[in-house]
């Protein structure tokens, strides 16, 4: 996660499925030493550890930011992005929505990717 | 099995990120990058805690300098010399307002299509080809010559480039402007050109609109006779600018001679007009003499109206150089101030109205269209071609022909018009508008401002003028053309030399006062002038905001501050108070329903004061709507004809003294009707139309009707604009807050022995939409507040105001 936070900083948002994939081979050829799981959970497994690290680090991100801005930010935003149904989200909860948001794409992405790494992690040992 | 796997989880992962990279499904920003909280729009948000942040040194300053932020966001920046005024000046509007000053040069130049989404495409580029072909970026090029002419000019204007150039280096794609990570695209570097880009966008919203075919068809259409009944203009002038007893110009420049048959024939019924005027821009200015004030001293008022927008046209921002402080706002892309106050003067403007773009037909030597007739010789025309990048990839090819006069703005393939139009515009003329701002700015008394104001071309202005010394004036400021009466109220024709621009007046002749024995100044979009000036002008001038100023101005008690307040806020509705009597006549009061009974005693018991929580002005508005609109509407619909329809006034005057007018019959009917029988049939329909839509009365108040709105400059979101504001007023009244336009920066001044100053924008100085600084003016701005407006002469850590100050090194 602290990987991803540093080089995010530098890099376009789709280096955090970079460093994911690395991370699920890495992950993997850790599982050969100390073998523990069961192979069939691991995918899944890999799928959500990769997602949740960035789930939560552009979630919390995201929240930070939005604390420090009053929200006024992501209200507006919220009410653009989803204007066909804006008027049905009361304005407390726009802020929640966006970061939500934010989190799930991050998350999908390194989850995946993650899960990739894992895959080709196994072949590797095999 | 383990390579499914992985090519499985591989596919979704490209797959995902490829969907996340691109933007796609018309949103113009991919997604990924717009929601990467270390890059995307989350890092737009602003913290409270420093929000005026600037660096403590920048090299390229030549000696230190000293910048402190109010709680409003409010610049003060204290230099030593112009050149690092301007250069703050032009960082630090940058770093509040960069997009939308680039945004501002884009429709000028005619790119729009390079930047907004691509479904807008369709929309955006006839806006993009009308900009070139109107010759903007080509009027901004001879700008800039005009501005590198002087030194003093190209030197502040180098000085402001160079300092919004310093801020956009600061900048990386995670600290770009909001806007552009919506509609991805970056920054440009800042030139010169562009800001002279921004000074013709402002030429062309003020002066860039003229009636010629408009009056062409109406003339073809209804003949000599009637053209005058529905045009001309109402004799004796309606409250000239200038006073009727005020000198007039001493020396005569002759003007030209009428030549001979130069109405136009009729082949010009066809067609539609992609734009008429709209009358809903305008500017009341003011300055009241000492004789007249409760401080014995003078005092000065201004307010212009125009489109509203967020971010504001304006920026607010005090500059001082050595010692001496200017005050006032600014047009963000552009150096000085261009209304404001110093420690000697204040000043303001208005639009002039006067018509300064003139269209011709031309004659061709043949088919090819490559030579015209000009003053006894085939001229060739020049082709330029014009590339548009449109956003997604494509290319747009446009070619432009341009003659002696100027771009040939319509022809075969643009404009629905029958014959190529070249345009003939003032703003064409190279100008210096920037430094007569920048001697206005410095000006300690009339002399410096006559003479600021002798470099200004366009848009022509009226230019109001108070000294702390006691004088008051005001002078009509631009390039005149001196024509020939007639001359450019319709179309002209290229191939007759008679027909050309002989002159320009020179800035003697213009129309100007010095304290007048009435002790005030006023303008207010009116004609400038009485008919015995004896140049011929014409153009768009009001008739109500101006005989309401006048009216106020001219009353016995002494003006303070807050009835100068009063005046910028005042609502009454001048038009409704000469025709509603009249309206009301024609109805029978017996004869009406209990809905109409309603309205009709809510109109009986009106003050004629557009109030936001009244129901009268609604009713009276909708009524006159339906009948004014009743009037015209069947007679041009049968003739197919694309034209302006006669003014309110005239409508009115007509209404009052020829109740059976021809054009009141409606001819979608068989019977005769006359003005009673309108009057109660727009009676009807404007109560049947206001009570489906709005239902019963009390949901009818006028500020919810009309329901202002400031939307976001580009449009991107309703969500970044604000809307359905509860504000009095209307077009046509002081306080001309219609729907989209209104009072886009209220000043006053008191010019004592302290200089006391309040102002407001319906807006905020950040262009940030995550700042509270983006609009925290509007609700202030809404219930008629102020805020204090105060010239300092150094940053005194005492002074109340500064929340944030910095001394920034060389």
């Amino acid at each position: 996660m602290g990987l991803s936070a540093i080089f995010q900083l530098y890099f376009p948002f789709w280096i955090i499925g970079v460093i994911a994939f690395l991370v699920g081979i890495a992950f993997a050829q850790r599982q050969r030493r100390w073998a523990f799981s069961k192979r069939k959970k691991q995918q899944s497994f890999s799928f959500w550890a990769g997602f949740l690290a960035i789930f939560i680090l552009w979630g919390l991100i995201a929240w930070i930011f939005d604390m420090k801005n009053d929200s006024i930010l992501s209200t507006r935003m919220a009410g653009m992005l989803f204007s066909g149904f804006s008027d049905t989200l009361s304005a407390s909860v726009k802020p929640f929505v966006l970061i939500c948001l934010t989190s799930m794409i991050g998350g999908l992405l390194a989850g995946f990717s993650s899960m990739a790494g894992n895959a080709l992690g196994e072949i590797i040992r095999s | 099995m383990r390579w499914g796997k992985f090519v499985i989880s591989l596919i979704c992962t490209v797959i995902l990120t490829y969907f996340l990279s691109v933007p796609m499904g018309g949103i113009p920003f991919a997604l990924g990058d717009f929601f990467n909280p270390f890059k995307g729009f989350w890092m737009n948000t602003t913290s409270q805690s420093q929000p005026f942040e600037l660096p403590n040194q920048l090299p390229q300053l030549k000696a230190p300098v000293e910048v402190g932020f109010n709680q409003r966001g409010v610049p003060y920046i204290f230099a030593e010399n112009d050149e690092d005024a301007y250069f703050m000046q032009g960082y630090i509007t940058a770093r509040d307002r960069l997009w939308q000053m680039e945004f501002q040069t884009y429709v000028a130049a005619g790119r729009l299509s390079e930047i907004m989404p691509i479904p807008l495409q369709e929309t955006v580029l006839p806006l993009d080809r009308e900009m070139r072909r109107k010759g903007i970026p080509y009027a901004a090029r001879r700008s800039v010559d005009g501005v590198m002419e002087d030194p003093r000019s190209r030197n502040i204007l180098a000085a402001f480039t160079a300092g919004v150039n310093a801020y956009i280096r600061t900048l990386s794609p995670s600290s770009y402007p909001l806007e552009y990570k919506i509609l991805g695209y970056r920054p440009e570097k800042w030139t010169a050109y562009k800001s002279c880009l921004l000074l013709k966008y402002m030429a062309n919203m003020l002066a860039g609109r003229s009636r010629d075919i408009s009056n062409t068809r109406n003339l073809s259409a209804w003949g000599p006779a009637m053209f005058d009944t529905l045009f001309s203009e109402p004799l004796p002038v309606l409250d000239p600018v200038i006073p009727e007893e005020s000198p007039l110009p001493d020396t005569f420049f002759i003007p030209p001679a009428i030549p001979q048959n130069y109405l136009p024939d009729s082949s010009w019924m066809t067609g539609s007009i992609p734009h008429l005027p709209t009358r809903n821009i305008g500017s009341n200015n003011w300055a009241v003499a000492g004789v007249k004030t409760s401080t014995g001293t003078p005092m000065l008022a201004n307010d212009p109206h125009l489109g509203l927008s967020l971010p504001s046209i304006w920026y607010e921002v005090q500059i001082c150089v050595g010692n001496e402080p200017t005050y006032g706002v600014s047009l963000p892309g552009a150096p000085g101030i261009v209304i404001g106050f110093n420690s000697a003067i204040a000043w303001g403007l208005t639009n002039s109205g006067r018509d300064v773009l003139d269209y011709y037909t031309l004659k061709f030597r043949d088919t090819t269209q490559g030579a015209y007739w000009y003053k006894g010789k085939w001229r060739d025309v020049s082709r330029k071609i014009d590339t548009f990048h449109l956003k997604g990839g494509d290319m747009f090819l446009d070619t432009v022909m341009y003659t002696e006069f100027g771009p040939v703005m319509y022809d075969a393939s643009f404009g629905d018009i029958p014959v190529p139009l070249a345009a003939r515009w003032t703003a064409y003329e190279p100008g210096n508008e920037l430094l007569t701002f920048y001697l206005l700015n410095r000006a300690k008394s009339y002399k410096d401002y006559v003479a600021a104001l002798s470099y200004y071309v366009a848009p022509a202005q009226n230019f109001v003028f108070a000294s702390r010394s006691g004088d008051i004036a005001i002078h009509q400021h631009g390039k005149f053309v001196n024509r020939w009466k007639g001359q450019g109220h319709f179309i002209l024709d290229a191939s007759d030399s008679t027909h050309q621009w002989h002159s320009f007046l020179p800035p003697s002749q213009v129309p100007k006062v010095l304290n007048p024995q009435r002790g005030f100044v006023s303008s207010a979009n009116q004609r400038a002038t009485s008919q015995a000036y004896p140049y011929f002008y014409q153009g768009r001038f009001q008739k109500y905001r101006n005989r309401r100023l006048n009216a106020l101005l001219s009353q016995d008690e002494p003006i303070d501050m807050k009835r100068m307040k009063a005046m910028q806020l005042d609502n009454f509705g001048l038009l409704a108070s000469e025709i509603l009597p009249v309206m009301l006549g024609e109805l029978e009061p017996n004869a009406l329903t209990d809905k109409e009974r309603i309205a009709y005693n809510a109109l009986v018991k009106w003050d004629y004061l557009y109030e936001s929580d009244e129901i009268a002005p609604t009713i009276f508005q909708q009524w006159w709507d339906t009948l004014y609109t009743s009037i015209w509407q069947d007679e041009y619909l049968q003739k197919g004809l694309a034209a302006q329809w006669p003014e309110p006034y005239t409508t009115i005057s007509l209404l009052k003294s020829n109740p059976n007018f021809s054009f009141f019959d409606d001819l979608n009917t068989p019977e005769k009707e006359n003005r009673r029988k309108l009057v109660v049939r727009a009676f009807r329909a404007a109560l049947d139309q206001l009570y489906t839509q709005d239902n019963a009365p009390e949901n009818w108040v006028w500020g919810a009707f009309k329901g202002t709105s400031i939307r976001h400059m580009a449009r991107l979101s309703p969500e970044l604009g604000r809307h359905n504001l509860l504000a009095g007023g209307f077009k046509e009244i002081l306080n001309a807050t219609s729907k989209y336009n209104g009072p886009s920066w209220r000043m006053v001044v008191s010019l004592g022995k302290e200089i006391t100053a309040e102002g407001i924008y319906p807006g905020g100085q950040s262009g940030n939409p995550a700042s509270p600084l983006y609009d925290n003016g509007v609700d202030d701005w809404v219930e008629g507040n102020y805020f204090p407006l105060s010239l300092l002469f150094s940053l005194d850590p005492e002074e109340a105001d500064i929340m944030y100050q910095v001394k920034i090194t060389n």
